[in-house]
């Protein structure tokens, strides 16, 4: 009964270590730096958001896959395949949830009044520092509602993750895929109860966040 | 001494800022719109100009003609802007020490320490900036472009938002510090009361350019006049 929620917790809070770090640094570079190729990062960073979550595991699949170079690459360091395992899951709601802490991190640094930056700039701040020491802090209500945003769009997942790492109870069967199955199993009990449980860590974290944010204000 | 030259284009605005200022404090005057906030930008190295050069004491800090480009750490200079813009996710003290260049953590805290007593807001230092009023952010914001041992001020429309008491102190402060640090000092503004107060030297702003010859105190006299005569 509990390996989902044991599985599910170690997915999203590895997923949510991966997206927090590369959303808000993307969501860094898309709002501040000009470089090339920009418009399509910007494009290619967001399709997931539109894609059929099994359409995106499809291609997950494809890439990762035993056969592809990745795929090889990662069995020949690792010595077994990513996917249908829990870092194949991981993969999945990382690169489903990555879009939307992006997109909420790229709005919140756009909306950083720059003046604050010209300041750091001013007083002789290298750029790394004025990201660090000002931009970020200025930011960093919208960059925690990204955050929370991605853990719970990388803990609800179920199309990516059933098309990248399987349904294997015990392996990678986490929460949401564990539901399905008592469903389609009729074990009505045992998926209202799964339900709950994930509804009340949605909602646990939901409230943390809005807490932090107010302690901040 | 600052020797600018440049011009520099947004948009459809079009800026010519040509001056010398010396030591003291050199006040630019007119209206808003004519470039003189733009004219600080290029100064301190946050934007570039278009064609031009701008020298302070000998060393070229812009030179369009020769590529040379000194990065705004390399300018030292002070700013304060027309918003306090103190980070409001740190202290007082934190604001200032983040300025302070060399030093340990703690050496950069003492220092912080001495910059808000020279403008009298030691007694601030453990507050976060929402906790201050709008003079007392701006004697912040004014230790805190000092803290980077500054070699010229720029301050644009620093005091704008405060009522007038709290201006003509924060006025006598920053003539006081000018003269005791002997710092070349541009002063924006388009208060014709303030102009004539603070100007050791006035130059004159109208829409897209900035300098000319700058005045003298006749030349201030004689504005004073004319604006008190409307």
């Amino acid at each position: 009964m509990w390996d989902p929620l044991w599985l599910t917790l170690r997915v999203t809070a590895a997923a949510t270590l991966i997206v927090g770090v590369t959303g808000i640094g993307f969501g860094y570079l898309l709002a501040r730096a000009r470089f090339p190729g920009r418009a399509l990062l910007d494009v290619l960073a967001s399709a997931p958001i539109v894609m059929p979550p099994t359409v995106l595991g499809y291609y997950l699949l494809v890439v990762l896959g035993r056969r592809s170079p990745i795929g090889r690459a990662w069995e020949a360091v690792f010595g077994s395949p990513l996917v249908f395992t829990w870092q194949g899951a991981v993969v999945a709601a990382s690169v489903a949830s990555f879009p939307f802490c992006l997109r909420a991190a790229r709005a919140a640094i756009e909306s950083v009044d720059r003046r604050y930056e010209a300041v750091g700039q001013v007083m002789g701040l290298p750029g790394w520092r004025v990201a660090a020491q000002i931009t970020l802090p200025l930011a960093r209500r919208g960059l925690l509602a990204g955050v929370a945003l991605g853990f719970a769009r990388a803990l609800g997942d179920f199309g990516t993750t059933v098309m990248v790492a399987g349904n294997i109870p015990g392996r990678t069967q986490t929460m949401p895929i564990a539901v399905y199955d008592a469903v389609q199993a009729f074990d009505y009990d045992r998926a209202g109860t799964l339900a709950f449980v994930l509804l009340g860590i949605a909602v646990t974290v939901l409230l943390l966040v809005r807490r932090l944010e107010r302690s901040n204000s | 001494m600052l020797e600018v030259d440049v011009t520099h284009r947004i948009g459809e605005f079009d800026l010519r800022a040509e001056f010398a200022a010396d030591r003291g404090i050199t006040v630019l005057f007119g209206p808003s719109g004519a470039g003189k906030s733009l004219t600080l930008r290029l100064i301190a190295g946050i934007d570039r100009p278009l064609t031009g050069s701008i020298r302070l004491n000998g060393e070229t800090l812009v030179d369009t003609s020769t590529g040379e480009w000194a990065s705004p750490r390399e300018r030292r200079v002070g700013m304060v802007f027309q918003d306090s813009l103190l980070l409001p996710h740190r202290t007082v003290l934190q604001n200032v020490a983040l300025a302070v260049r060399d030093g340990t953590r703690d050496d950069r805290r003492r220092s912080a320490g001495r910059w808000l007593d020279e403008v009298e807001a030691g007694e601030w230092a453990d507050r976060r900036p929402h906790q201050l009023s709008g003079g007392q952010a701006q004697r912040v914001a004014l230790a805190r472009a000092l803290a980077g041992e500054p070699r010229a001020l720029l301050l644009d429309e620093p005091f704008n938002s405060l009522d007038q008491t709290v201006r003509r102190r924060l006025r006598l402060l920053v003539r006081d510090i000018v003269q005791r640090r002997q710092l070349p000092t541009l002063f924006v503004t388009h208060d014709p009361g303030e102009a004539t107060e603070l100007a050791d030297d006035l130059l004159l702003a109208a829409p897209g350019r900035v300098g000319g010859d700058a005045g003298d105190r006749d030349g201030i006299a004689a504005l004073a006049r004319l604006l008190s005569d409307d």
